[in-house]
């Protein structure tokens, strides 16, 4: 597995290169680009990565491709930096989810932390959607029956409500039910609901 | 003879009469004391008030107050035969109230025979136009001030965005390279090309500042032959209402044979009314003392046009080195260009701007600008 990498964009070719190589000295792997519509053009990373963006440029603003980047649910977490900002602009870019707003020149220390921030909230992002599709293939895996009966014990019913429900045996549920949590590699019934609340968020996320 | 003439002088008068009636400029008589026995309809339009009203008036009565030692001067010469007629821009006030702009022309019509001499004026409604000018007297005020503000706030958001690009690489730079040092990462190779880039940024930051000066120095000016005491009552006139609405005392004191200077007339209003507004608002919280602000043009001793504004403000205090410093400023408004723009500006014309304190209270700034004529020797 590759290391993570910061991405750079910043139309001045000396702030860019120098951003390459501040950032180069604290080990991490770095890509420029001059442009928004460059960065778009490239395939999304793999690995954990951040964006440090410039407010103006030519052709895309900043503002502008982070609201392209949410359009496309693309949660790369980025730092603007800028020349001449202000606090109406800086509030608008932290309230999109920008993790820091910097103004140039700034301390290499201030980008660093904050390229640090990027990376973990990235890294966790990343973490989080690979739980959430494991779980979403493990629930694919289930039989239609055995899905049936997991959803009701999520919401709350006992074995002898379902087999009720579903007109069987309550020694059949007892069977369905514990196939279905070794599939799903749940220890307990609480452990079951974490993951449905998590899956139910994806859902809910996705319409 | 006798009686052929007669009906036809009845006849002129006639028409005078109603020449006089239908008049749309008001026409009005009024006696040696300056009573009024005869006006027309338009005249009493003016002023609101009928025939037998404005009969018990009389001039001085219905005159301003601010405007009759003016008009009572006039008045006299009259009388003294130092003129035949008088052209005067003055306010009456009307009936109920509210003033009205007029331009009055009065001749004195000597008696004859058997009828006393008595005033006559013709009186015209100037009032739209007075509005008119006043409007664009305060249009240019606020022209002329949001120019100044935003050239200058422009100016300085450029420069600090041309600036910062290069500060923000070398910044970087830098701090990488002092990263690199401390894990002794850092090879002479490296160094040598991480210090050419830092270099090569540095020159390009000198760059833009360079070019703001020379943007400054020569711009795109326009150098044509000027009068200094012209561009001085222009700019008078635009700072007109600055001065009224803080109640400053004007003092103009102008030497009458200037020679002409070569210079961008804008550039040379622009320092001008910074000079004077500086002083009206070095004068705000003076109230102790009169607010006297004089602006005086002279031949200096090297044979150059010299410009003084003074003003008895608050003075220079501790700061009068740092007057001229960029972004140095004592108004909580300022954004402390002013004074270093005006700097460069003069310098351009291969002039000089300096201050000196005024005693007991106050400042001097002066500037000069060369003579047009040694110029060309």
């Amino acid at each position: 597995m590759n290391g993570p990498v910061v991405f750079v964009i910043d139309d001045d070719p000396s702030v860019s290169a120098s951003l390459r190589f501040l950032i180069s000295t604290v080990g991490l792997e770095v890509e420029t680009f001059d442009s928004a519509e460059n960065f778009l053009r490239r395939k999304p990373p793999e690995t954990a990565s951040c964006l440090v963006l410039d407010v103006r440029l030519r052709g895309l603003s900043g503002f502008d491709l982070q609201r392209q980047l949410a359009a496309r649910n693309f949660p790369i977490p980025i730092i603007f930096i800028t020349g001449h900002g202000d606090i109406p602009m800086s509030v608008h870019a932290m309230k999109a989810g920008a993790v820091e707003f910097l103004a140039k020149p700034f301390r290499d220390q201030d980008l660093l932390d904050a390229i640090h921030i990027a990376l973990e909230r990235d890294r966790t992002w990343r973490e989080e959607e690979r739980t959430v599709k494991e779980l979403e293939e493990r629930f694919q895996s289930l039989t239609r029956r055995e899905q049936e009966v997991i959803t009701m014990v999520v919401s709350g019913m006992l074995n002898k409500q379902i087999a009720g429900r579903l007109g069987t045996a309550e020694n059949t549920v007892k069977v369905h039910r514990s196939r279905a949590m070794k599939k799903m590699h749940a220890q307990s019934v609480a452990d079951l609901v974490r993951m449905a609340d998590k899956l139910k968020a994806r859902l809910q996320k996705a319409s | 003879m006798l009686v052929m003439k007669y009906p036809a002088r009845r006849r002129t008068d006639l028409r005078w009469r109603i020449a006089f009636e239908n008049s749309a400029i008001g026409v009005t008589m009024a006696d040696f004391t300056g009573r009024f026995f005869a006006a027309n309809s338009a005249f009493l339009n003016i002023l609101g008030y009928t025939e037998s009203e404005l009969y018990q008036l009389t001039v001085m009565d219905i005159t301003y107050e601010e405007d009759r030692e003016l008009n009572l001067g006039l008045i006299q010469e009259l009388m003294e035969g130092k003129r035949q007629h008088f052209e005067l821009e003055k306010r009456y006030c009307r009936k109920g109230g509210g003033l009205v702009w007029v331009r009055t022309n009065v001749a004195l019509v000597p008696g004859m025979g058997g009828t006393a001499s008595f005033w006559f004026a013709i009186v015209e409604d100037i009032t739209p136009r007075k509005e008119a000018e006043e409007a664009l007297q305060v249009a240019q005020a606020e022209l002329a001030r949001m120019s100044r503000l935003t050239t200058m706030g422009e100016l300085a958001a450029s420069i600090a965005h041309e600036v910062n690009q290069p500060l923000t690489a070398i910044t970087n730079n830098s701090s990488a390279c002092l990263r690199l040092l401390a894990d002794h990462a850092l090879s002479p190779d490296r160094l040598r090309r991480v210090l050419e880039e830092i270099v090569a940024d540095s020159t390009r930051a000198g760059r833009v500042i360079a070019r703001t000066r020379s943007f400054l120095k020569k711009g795109p000016t326009e150098k044509n032959k000027l009068d200094v005491n012209e561009l001085i009552l222009e700019v008078l006139a635009l700072a007109d209402r600055e001065l009224s609405r803080n109640q400053v005392l004007l003092k103009c004191e102008l030497t009458k044979t200037l020679p002409k200077v070569l210079g961008d007339r804008v550039q040379l209003q622009q320092v001008l009314l910074n000079l004077i507004i500086n002083g009206i608002e070095a004068m705000t919280t003076v109230t102790t003392r009169p607010r006297i602000l004089c602006v005086q043009s002279r031949i200096s001793e090297l044979g150059n046009v010299m410009v003084a504004v003074c003003d008895s403000g608050t003075g220079l205090g501790q700061d009068a080195d740092r007057l001229f410093d960029p972004f140095f400023t004592t108004k909580a408004n300022g954004m402390g260009m002013g004074l270093s723009i005006s700097r460069s500006l003069i310098e351009g014309h291969g002039g000089r701007l300096w201050a000196t304190p005024h005693s007991p209270h106050g400042a001097v700034f002066y500037f000069t600008l060369p003579a047009e004529s040694r110029r060309d020797s």
